[in-house]
C-alpha cells in the first residue's frame, strides 16, 4: 500500500475515533446525572489548585455549557481531518481532547485517552512536513509506541505470579461491569487448566509483538489476533475506544515496516 | 475590603491532570484490591452495595457511552481510595471532615444521590463506607457521616 494511502487511512480512523468520543460524551450530556457528577463546581476546586494562573479562563474552558462546545468543535475538527490535510487541525484536535481527559479529572477511558495523544502527535508530524522523508517520521512515532504498549503489556504481565499461575484473567474478568461476564469468571475458577491457557495465551499474544520487529511478515497475522484481542477486551469489559484507538494505529506500523526495510512487500 | 485568597499551586495534581499526555502501557498487571461502596438509610440495618453493572448494548463497538460513564463512575471510586491512601500516608488518622473537601468525594456522594434517587429517595439522610476486596478479604476504609439527600 502506498504512503497516501495508508496517511489517509490513518488520518481517518484518528477522525473517526474522536468523532464517536464526541457523538458518545454528547449524548451523556443530555442526562442531567452525568452534568451533576461532572460538574464544573466541584472540578473547579482541582482546577483552581492545578492552574492557579489561569483561573478566569478556568470557566470558559471547563464550565458545564461550555464542554458541550468543546465536543461540537471536536466533532467539527474531526469531520474536517478527513477532508484537509492540515496541522492546524491536528494541534487544535490536541487542545480539545487534553480540555476533555482535564475535565475528566485525568483521563475518561484511560489508556484510549493515552493512545489518542500518541496518535495526534504522529498525525501531527504527518501533516506538518510536505517532505515525505520527514513526514513519515510520524508513522514512525506511532508504530513504535503502539508495538512497545503490547509488548509492555506482556512484560508486566509475565513478571506477575498470577498470571503466570492463571489466576489473574478469572480475577480480572469478576471486576466486569457486565454480569455475564463476571459469570465466566466464576466459570473459569472452577476451569484451572483453561484458565491457565488464556494467561498465558494473552502473555504469548502480548509479548510477541517483539517478533513483527525480527519477522515482518508475522504483521499480518498479528494484527489479525490483534483485532480478536481488542474485540474481547470490548466484550469483556466495555472498552470500545481502545478497539478504535488501536485500530487507527496499525496502518503506522504496516507502513514503518516498508519504509525501513523490514518489509512485507 | 474583599480578600482574594489565591488557591495553593499543587504540581502533583497538575500532573495528573495531563497524565494522558504520559503513555503508561501496563494494563491489568497487577491483581490488587477491587473496591466497593455501599450504602444505607437510617431505618436499613445492613448495607447495599452500589452496582456500576451495565447492560450490554448492540452497537456498542462503535458507541458505548453508558458503559464507558459507568468505567468513569469507578474511576472516580478508585481515585477517592487513593486519596484516602494519600491520607494514611501523611496521617494515621483519616477523617470524614479531610475527605469532604475532596472533588473525588463530592462526586462520589452526587453518584450516591443519583442511586437513592433512583430509589424514589428525595429526602432524609444516608450514610456509605468504601470497601476494599481481594479474594475473600474484605477491609472497611471509609465510613461517611449522615449526609443530607438535598443539596443544601
Amino acid at each position: 500500500m502506498s504512503y497516501q494511502i495508508l496517511e489517509l487511512l490513518t488520518l481517518s480512523l484518528i477522525a473517526l475515533f474522536f468523532a464517536l468520543s464526541s457523538i458518545e460524551l454528547l449524548r451523556l450530556l443530555k442526562q442531567p446525572q452525568f452534568i451533576k457528577i461532572w460538574n464544573y463546581d466541584y472540578l473547579k476546586i482541582d482546577l483552581e489548585k492545578a492552574f492557579p494562573l489561569f483561573k478566569k479562563l478556568l470557566p470558559i474552558l471547563f464550565s458545564n455549557s461550555s464542554f458541550k462546545w468543546v465536543l461540537y468543535l471536536q466533532l467539527i475538527l474531526a469531520a474536517f481531518l478527513i477532508l484537509i490535510k492540515s496541522p492546524w487541525i491536528v494541534g487544535c484536535l490536541i487542545i480539545s481532547h487534553l480540555l476533555i481527559c482535564i475535565r475528566f479529572r485525568g483521563t475518561y477511558n484511560g489508556g484510549s485517552d493515552m493512545m489518542a495523544f500518541v496518535l495526534l502527535t504522529g498525525a501531527l508530524v504527518l501533516t506538518s512536513f510536505k517532505n515525505q522523508d520527514l513526514a513519515q517520521f510520524g508513522f514512525l512515532y506511532i508504530a513504535i509506541h503502539t508495538l512497545y504498549s503490547y509488548l509492555k503489556a506482556g512484560l508486566s504481565k509475565v513478571v506477575q505470579k498470577d498470571w503466570r499461575s492463571g489466576f489473574a484473567l478469572s480475577a480480572f474478568l469478576s471486576r466486569s461491569l457486565y454480569p455475564d461476564i463476571k459469570k465466566l469468571s466464576v466459570w473459569l475458577d472452577h476451569k484451572k487448566n483453561i484458565s491457565l491457557m488464556a494467561c498465558w495465551l494473552v502473555i504469548i499474544f502480548e509479548l510477541a509483538a517483539l517478533l513483527i520487529v525480527l519477522f515482518p511478515r508475522f504483521a499480518i497475522v498479528y494484527f489479525i489476533m490483534a483485532l480478536v484481542f481488542h474485540f474481547s477486551v470490548f466484550l469483556t469489559f466495555g472498552l470500545n475506544r481502545f478497539f478504535w484507538a488501536w485500530l487507527a494505529a496499525w496502518p503506522s506500523i504496516f507502513y514503518s515496516l516498508m519504509a525501513f526495510g523490514l518489509t512485507t512487500k | 475590603m474583599q480578600s482574594s485568597v489565591q488557591p495553593q499551586f499543587n504540581f502533583k495534581l497538575l500532573l495528573g491532570l495531563v497524565r494522558a499526555l504520559f503513555p503508561r502501557w501496563n494494563f491489568f498487571d497487577f491483581v490488587g484490591f477491587t473496591f466497593q461502596v455501599a450504602f444505607k438509610v437510617p431505618d436499613q440495618k445492613h448495607w447495599e452495595v452500589l452496582s456500576f453493572e451495565i447492560e450490554r448494548n448492540t452497537f456498542g463497538l462503535l458507541l458505548n457511552p453508558y458503559g464507558n460513564m459507568a468505567l468513569a463512575k469507578f474511576n472516580i471510586l478508585e481515585h477517592f481510595v487513593e486519596e484516602i491512601q494519600t491520607l494514611i500516608a501523611q496521617n494515621a488518622q483519616v477523617s470524614s471532615q479531610d475527605l469532604q473537601k475532596k472533588v473525588t468525594y463530592l462526586m462520589l456522594v452526587e453518584i450516591l444521590k443519583q442511586e437513592l434517587t433512583g430509589y424514589g429517595l428525595n429526602q432524609g439522610v444516608f450514610q456509605f463506607k468504601v470497601t476494599a476486596l481481594k479474594n475473600s478479604e474484605e477491609v472497611d476504609l471509609f465510613f461517611s457521616e449522615w449526609i443530607s439527600l438535598v443539596n443544601s
